[in-house]
């Protein structure tokens, strides 16, 4: 009895034992085979991996491991009916497992049976049809089987079940951009901004993925008009359209759109400011304008006024600024304005800016700056030289503690008194400038060519060249191109006297001091008086240039031909050329003759430094797709 | 005193016919020449455009011949005169046309020029003159909206001002190359991977967006997958060189067009290319018999490797790890001007040493290619093969590894070479030969 008492209990255990031993040793086999399998479906010996897959799956039809590495092995190997009875298995136990559902959905789409998908993927959705997640998972599996339409329509099924018309926003949004219907996309972003206004950097730089694309910067603009027409309070909204309009140069529509940001944002006229200096910059000069006056205007408290107010008058300024490249004719353009008169009035107002700016901040830099422009304008491009002098003086007088400033007038106040005649005085302004030590700046520089010039002018040739050798020994200095050219000039003009070189010299100093009936003259007299001095030619283009520059154009074209004709050896004919294309091209309008002026540059020098100008209007000119 | 030469396209080759017809030929050449020196260039004047060391600028000469022919005005390619130059009528236009556009020539009297043909005919020198006759037409298969500057051969045309139609698969399916003469094949993956770019740009808007596109497209002209759309694209175009066009491709529009051919009965594409798994006996179900150019090569089965195959040599990859750019050149080869004018069409330059550069396929694999190919250009001492030729039917191909010639890396977003920086760029003189090679008079060989 207490035998068979014991002998129960103990083979009870021993069974036990026996059991789990056994049951280990199967699972020990399991782990073995399913990681050989992965090994050989990572060597790509998918078969292998396939049998020893389908083995473990008969043993264990319940471990989600194998079966999901069955599928994914049916799905590899284009196995998609296997896959499917699988799924269908797996989901006999579960039914209700959306994942399963829409795992099998994309077999079906894999093997084209795209009505049996849609079935199944209307099934994973009946499964819980008031869940997000149902909707996402089902829309992802579409996604991934490249659906996206119906991706879109089952995020939008799910809003409308859910009852919240902002979900997916994002997702929609991507899907439809991705489908390049950027109409649809924009519309979800802008529901996006509604839901979260933080979002717009993040709109915006979605946005600007498909801007660039064709019609997408004129679909998405129509958009957001529209949007911001049936809500007008939306701050974002007209943020996110200023910045379309910008993206396609509409400064004038933007700056309307800034305005109604300011006013609702409350930014006291930094949004306005901002927007003018970025129109500013991006050369939309009426519109820049247009917007630091609102500023000056509407807020008078702005906190930077003064700054706000130079840069309404630099606009004003630097909307009248026809840019010569060549200078061809020096630094006045004959032919950048119809006249000066039509340009005064632009360049007045711009006076008056700046006047301003010194009245209500004197003493500061930017009135210092302020009456530098105005110098300028005066100098430049009024002629006015007693006021641009009177501008010079005050600025030399009360802000010599802005040095640069200081100094860029002193030389300007130099050039003044040189066209005045003042050779003296022009000389002591430069002399100051210079100093008397190594020339370590280049307002230096520029000080020292000047006294150079005025030795030329003087005719006192000797020491113009020692003024020279000083700025023509430093290769990196902006001003040693001017030094060596005049050094050039007058070397090879000294010999074998000076005394045409003198001549000339009288003449250009009244050219440069535009008295030019009285340089024609003296020019007119030196070709009459030394016709055989090399000088001759040099002569003559400059009796063209004056010429051009007084508008008489065909006079100009006569002496320009004389030269070619007269001096074929001079090394100006590639400039006289090239100033005979432009007088005919932009003084005369002849495009025919302009042509065959440039045409003759490149047939007589091809190695110029203006070939490719002359053939860049050429093809211009021919209307050329280039 | 053009010799005028008759020829067929698909008798050109590297070796002579037999060398009866050579000696007859011989004869045919040197009474054309005579007659010709004598009637048509001693009173007249002409325009060389010198293609050596002399000339301002290689690739826009290129496009002047271009515009000659425009002009019905016919134009002789010398060729391996100094550097493959052209000899026009001097016509007034010609000269300022060159002017224009800054290309250097030289006036030669009739007597002048009439001694530069009696030098190329001279059986002690490897030159020959080939009439071009007529402007060929071109087409660039390219998408829609795509930008010039990530091609070398559309940046090359810009620059030397030639004109070209753009065309994608609707036109190519509906057998419009008919129309051309010339197509390029712009850098296309015909095997339906995108460029097998997936690993390191499939978050890109501008990838995502091209995967699209080519789906919808795919879709639009009833094909499921894109890979199929780009084997019908190639079998149309492999069609079309049979029937007598000139096909032309760079980098990896060369071996991805031979893949695509191949695998006609089998799916290359894995998951993320085309919505199912690639087949795994993709390997042994190609057909390297549909392929123009190569044989025996083994696929790139890893579709996260930037790399379609074993053709492509250095892997793309690796290549730069393993290239120096400061000793990267190959070297073309030199033909008998005479005997085989094209493969001598194709290689004419002013340098036979050329600078190296890479693509996404830089050099083909010799032992992989067709025996009946003529290399044209390989990097010396090694396998690597940079610019090959072959015929096809009544038409030819040429292949040039490699994507701009000018910029030795270039990648995904880089900025466009600025090709008046290269205007005497030996590698962009190669693709600019291919173009002007169909303009030769194409009329039967009188043997």
């Amino acid at each position: 009895m207490q035998i068979r008492g014991l002998v129960l209990p103990l083979l009870s255990v021993l069974l036990s034992i026996g059991w789990t031993v056994n049951s280990l040793a199967q699972r020990g086999e399991t782990d073995i085979k399913f990681r050989l399998a992965q090994s050989y479906e990572r060597s790509g010996d998918f078969e292998s991996a396939l049998k020893l897959y389908q083995e473990l799956h008969q043993k264990d039809s319940t471990n989600a491991a194998i079966a999901e590495a069955l599928r994914r092995l049916y799905v590899q190997l284009k196995r998609y009916d296997e896959a499917i009875v699988l799924m269908q298995s797996l989901l006999l136990v579960t039914p209700n497992d959306i994942g399963l559902l829409t795992q099998l959905a994309s077999i079906f789409a894999l093997k084209s049976d795209e009505p049996k998908a849609l079935e199944v993927w209307e099934r994973a959705i009946a499964v819980d049809t008031k869940n997000e997640i149902t909707y996402r998972l089902v829309a992802n599996s579409m996604t991934q089987s490249r659906l996206f339409d119906r991706a879109i329509a089952i995020y939008a099924r799910g809003r409308s079940a859910l009852g919240n018309s902002t979900l997916f926003t994002s997702d929609i949004a991507y899907l439809y951009s991705m489908m390049m219907n950027y109409r649809e996309a924009t519309r979800e972003y802008l529901n996006l901004i509604r839901q979260n206004p933080n979002q717009l950097g993040y709109v915006q730089s979605r946005i600007a993925m498909y801007t660039g694309r064709e019609g997408g910067l004129e679909l998405t603009t129509h958009v957001v008009e529209e949007a911001v027409n049936n809500d007008p309070g939306n701050v974002q909204l007209h943020q996110l359209l200023a910045w379309l309009y910008m993206e396609a140069r509409h400064f004038d529509k933007a700056y309307y759109v800034y305005k109604l940001i300011d006013a609702k944002s409350n930014a006291s006229g930094n949004e306005l400011y901002n927007f003018a200096e970025r129109a500013l910059r991006e050369k939309a000069y009426t519109t820049a304008a247009k917007t630091f006056q609102d500023v000056i205007q509407l807020y008078p408290k702005f906190p930077h006024r003064a700054q706000a107010k130079f840069g309404y008058a630099r606009t004003l300024e630097e909307a009248d600024a026809a840019i010569d490249t060549l200078k061809l004719f020096g630094d006045k353009n004959p032919f950048g304005e119809k006249s000066d008169e039509e340009a005064k009035p632009r360049f007045s107002n711009a006076i008056i800016a700046y006047d301003d700016i010194i009245r209500e901040f004197p003493s500061t830099e930017i009135a210092a700056r302020s009456l530098l422009r105005i110098a300028i304008l005066k100098q430049e491009k009024f002629f006015d030289l007693d006021g641009a002098r009177s501008s010079l003086e005050i600025l030399q007088r009360d802000y010599a503690r802005f040095p640069s400033i200081a100094n860029e007038a002193r030389l300007r106040l130099g050039d003044v008194f040189f066209i005045l005649g003042d050779l003296q005085k022009a000389e002591s302004q430069y002399q100051m400038v210079a100093g008397k030590g190594p020339l370590i700046n280049e307002h230096q520089e520029r000080a020292t060519v000047r006294l150079a010039e005025l030795r030329y002018f003087q005719g006192l040739f000797p020491e113009a060249l020692e003024k020279l050798k000083a700025l023509t020994a430093n290769p990196l200095s902006n001003a040693t191109n001017d030094a060596l050219s005049l050094q050039l000039f007058i070397q090879e003009n000294m010999k074998p006297n000076d005394a045409a070189l003198r001549e000339f010299a009288k003449a250009d100093l009244r050219k440069r001091q535009n008295k030019l009936s009285e340089a024609l003259k003296y020019f007119e007299s030196l070709v009459q008086t030394y016709p055989n001095t090399d000088i001759v030619d040099e002569t003559l283009m400059n009796i063209g240039d004056i010429l051009t520059q007084m508008k008489r154009y065909g006079e100009a074209i006569a002496t320009y031909e004389k030269m070619l004709k007269d001096f074929p050896q001079s090394i100006a004919l590639e400039r006289t050329l090239m100033k005979m294309g432009e007088v005919y091209e932009r003084g005369l309008y002849d495009k025919t003759k302009a042509i065959g002026s440039y045409e003759q540059l490149l047939k007589l020098y091809p190695n110029s430094i203006y070939v490719n100008e002359a053939r860049k209007r050429i093809r211009e000119m021919r209307g050329d797709n280039i | 005193m053009i010799c005028n030469l008759q020829f067929a396209i698909c008798n050109w080759g590297t070796n002579p016919l037999n060398s009866s017809f050579n000696l007859r030929r011989k004869l045919l050449v040197a009474c054309c020449s005579l007659l010709s020196a004598f009637c048509s260039t001693l009173f007249a004047q002409k325009v060389l455009i010198p293609m050596d060391l002399k000339q301002t600028d290689h690739l826009k000469a290129y496009g002047i011949a271009y515009w000659v022919l425009t002009k019905n005005i016919e134009v002789d390619w010398l060729l391996n005169y100094q550097g493959g130059s052209f000899m026009i009528d001097g016509f007034d236009i010609v000269k300022s046309e060159c002017r224009i556009r800054g290309v250097w020539f030289e006036e030669l009297s009739g007597a002048q020029a009439s001694q530069v043909y009696a030098e190329i005919q001279s059986e002690d020198n490897n030159m020959d003159a080939i009439r071009l006759e007529k402007a060929p037409k071109i087409a660039v298969y390219v998408r829609p909206n795509s930008l010039p500057w990530d091609d070398a051969v559309m940046l090359a045309m810009e620059y030397a001002e030639i004109p070209y139609d753009r065309v994608w698969d609707d036109e190519v399916l509906q057998d419009k190359l008919l129309q051309y003469d010339w197509i390029h094949l712009h850098h296309e993956d015909f095997t339906g991977q995108y460029g097998k770019f997936y690993f390191s740009f499939s978050h890109a808007p501008w990838y995502i967006e091209q995967q699209v596109m080519y789906e919808k497209k795919a879709k639009e002209l009833g094909f499921r997958k894109v890979s199929e759309l780009k084997r019908a694209v190639a079998e149309k175009i492999k069609e079309y060189i049979a029937a007598g066009g000139f096909m032309f491709a760079m980098c990896s529009a060369t071996d991805t067009y031979d893949i695509a051919l191949a695998a006609q009965n089998t799916d290359i594409c894995d998951i993320m290319y085309d919505g199912d798994a690639a087949d795994h006996d993709a390997q042994k179900k190609l057909d390297y018999a549909q392929c123009l150019a190569f044989e025996n090569f083994t696929l790139e089965k890893n579709p996260l490797r930037y790399e379609y195959s074993d053709i492509d040599i250095p892997p793309s990859d690796i290549a730069l790890a393993l290239l120096n750019p400061e000793s990267d050149y190959f070297t073309l080869f030199e033909f008998s001007a005479k005997y085989d004018p094209v493969p001598t069409m194709l290689t004419q330059n002013h340098a036979n040493i050329i600078r190296g550069f890479l693509g996404q396929t830089t050099n083909f694999k010799k032992s992989l290619m067709k025996k009946t190919l003529t290399v044209l250009a390989e990097k010396e001492g090694t396998e690597e093969v940079r610019y090959l030729h072959g015929n096809f039917g009544r038409g030819t191909f040429t292949f040039y590894g490699g994507h701009d010639p000018e910029d030795y890396r270039h990648e995904v977003g880089d900025p466009p070479t600025d090709l008046r920086l290269h205007k005497n760029s030996p590698g962009y003189r190669l693709i600019l030969n291919n173009i002007l090679f169909p303009a030769a008079k194409k009329k039967q060989q009188k043997t």
